[in-house]
């Protein structure tokens, strides 16, 4: 039996509100898949996760075509406020720590606060893919030719950590580090005239202001434990 | 896409070279515009060659592990031939295409005679070699477009159909992409592709000889062979507009099919072709050639979303590390792992 002209009226309003309820990882996914054609994605129940798969295609500023990667991609339900999860399923890139993956393929695109910081704005998913996954891959291609990265990298574990504090917010030292943690997290709030707890007598407006909010919004606990274990390196 | 590189060259140097862009050219007298020098056809030749490709373009056949024959005449696909000067007639499944080349006209605004017919030349042979390339069989030249085939004895029709959306998708990129600088750089219209594709079964095609004596050829009497002609012409500019048959070849392009009244918002489009007796109701959809072209295995999509060619199979001279460290260099990877 054919539908009626009702029923097909509700069939397009339903289809409207399926198409309105799209989630904002799906709407961004529309727009990465322009940039990204060989991504797919499906909705994980089991991990409450979308699952990203397929081939990233890596070419240089010249547009001359170098290699694919076969990759993987968990996106926290919590999108955009996540951080995904970035897998290599091929194995172009050593499994070796000096490589920046884990044995299972998992790549450490940046150090966990700056993600961190970046999920507490919100991401975007194809800035996320060409910022941070592309440029990591491009990165791995460059250090297979020429055994060395084309920027910066950050130590491993530990070292990494007091690297992030020294390079991204311009501290001194692990005491200066030290200093100013112990400052935010302590009970009382730092006034913007109050001098800057990096110790250099600067207001902290003209000075720190833009590092402690960003380092606010790690977590308490994050700070915490950095401070802890920084401390515990000086004695 | 720089498959096509050496063919713009040319086209941009008649442009250059063409006396209407440089001197007045009215004020010219007839034996100074003939002296004006311009392209001859030898030229044209070195740089197009008509049986070689291009470089690039030739690179690009080698990658997809293809080789052109350029041994074939027009109007006698080389599996059925035979059937010149014969009584017989074949059924065979074929398909039918027809790229339109539109817009030319407009050249002749702005440059001589000879430039429009370099620029014109260029573009269909660039077309002829990249249909062939995808072992296409260009059945007639049919104004400044083509007018081919897809398939033949040795071939499934899904196949055939797969080569010739990769044929018509690469084609017009080239005239949407490549071409496109070049002639509004001039103020110049753009021009642009119309293309119409369909296929006709065992059932619905037959091959035979057209005409008499000399003036024939074999050719294929088909409802979908005219329908293809037919779908060109609801094609928009650089869009590619495919039948239902091409579509239930290729099942795993579906979300690339949309049918042409969604566009054009008028039901009456919906169907290419009804016979209403028989429910027999053909429709057309617009083929959203750019998303098939960039997820095809020999596509890259570049950092700045232009599409590249992947080279595999040949080793890539020009690759340079240093033209990776610009994108590289934006990555500071850690390691936290246990
Ligand atoms: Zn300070």
């Amino acid at each position: 039996m054919l539908p009626t002209s009702r029923q097909l009226r509700l069939q397009v309003n339903l289809i409207m509100i399926l198409n309105k309820k799209k989630s904002p990882f799906e709407r961004d996914f529309i727009v990465a898949k322009e940039r990204f054609p060989k991504l797919t994605y499906v909705w994980n129940a089991k991990i409450m996760m979308w699952v990203i798969t397929g081939e990233l295609d890596i070419c240089d500023v010249e547009g001359v075509y170098w290699n694919t990667f076969q990759i993987t991609i968990l996106v926290p339900r919590g999108y955009p406020y996540c951080v995904p999860i970035v897998a290599e399923k091929s194995t172009i890139i050593p499994r070796d720590i000096e490589w920046h993956i884990s044995p299972e393929g998992i790549c450490c695109l940046d150090i966990s606060h700056n993600l961190k910081a970046m999920s507490k704005l919100g991401i975007d998913l194809t800035s996320f893919i060409s910022e941070k996954v592309y440029t990591y891959f491009a990165n791995q291609l460059y250090k297979l030719e020429k055994n060395k990265y084309a920027g910066g990298e950050y130590a491993h574990h530990l070292d990494g950590v007091i690297q992030y504090y020294i390079e991204t917010h311009q501290l001194q030292d692990k005491r200066a580090i030290v200093a100013m943690l112990q400052q935010i997290t302590s009970k009382t709030n730092i006034g913007r005239n109050d001098p800057c707890p990096c110790g250099n007598g600067k207001k902290t407006k003209h000075c720190h202001q833009s590092s402690i909010d960003t380092l606010k919004t790690l977590g308490h606990e994050r700070l915490l434990s950095d401070l802890k274990n920084i401390s515990e390196t000086i004695k | 896409m720089h498959i096509f590189d050496d063919y713009v060259k040319p086209i941009r140097a008649a442009i250059a070279a063409d006396p209407k862009s440089g001197k007045l050219y009215e004020t010219l007298s007839f034996s100074e515009r003939s002296l004006q020098k311009g392209f001859d056809f030898k030229v044209f030749n070195q740089q197009v060659p008509e049986k070689r490709l291009l470089p690039n373009l030739a690179d690009f056949a080698n990658e997809l592990g293809l080789t052109p024959n350029f041994e074939q005449g027009l109007g006698a696909h080389p599996d059925f031939s035979h059937l010149k000067h014969s009584e017989t007639l074949e059924d065979h499944y074929i398909v039918s295409m027809f790229v339109d080349i539109k817009g030319s006209t407009n050249l002749f605004k702005k440059y001589t005679p000879r430039t429009v017919w370099i620029v014109t030349n260029t573009i269909q042979r660039a077309a002829i070699h990249t249909c062939l390339i995808f072992g296409g069989y260009v059945h007639r030249l049919q104004g400044d477009g083509l007018f081919v085939y897809f398939g033949g004895k040795n071939m499934k029709p899904d196949p055939a159909v797969k080569r010739s959306l990769q044929f018509a998708s690469v084609f017009s990129y080239f005239v949407k992409e490549d071409l496109k600088n070049i002639f509004s750089e001039q103020g110049i219209e753009n021009i642009y592709t119309r293309i119409g594709v369909d296929l006709g079964y065992d059932r619905d095609v037959i091959w035979g000889m057209a005409g008499i004596g000399e003036i024939s050829e074999v050719t294929t009497c088909s409802l979908h062979t005219s329908l293809a002609s037919k779908m060109q012409s609801y094609a928009m500019s650089n869009g590619i507009v495919i039948g239902d048959n091409i579509k239930k070849e290729s099942p795993e392009l579906t979300e690339f099919y949309i049918p042409v009244c969604h566009r054009t918002q008028s039901e009456n489009d919906r169907y290419i072709f009804q016979i209403p007796e028989e429910r027999f109701n053909y429709t057309q959809y617009d083929f959203n050639w750019l998303s098939f072209l960039k997820r095809q295995d020999f596509i890259a999509t570049d950092f700045l979303g232009n599409l590249q060619l992947k080279h595999k199979a040949v080793v890539m001279s020009n690759r340079n590390v240093a033209n990776l460290a610009p994108i590289a260099a934006a990555s500071k990877p850690y390691y936290d792992f246990e």
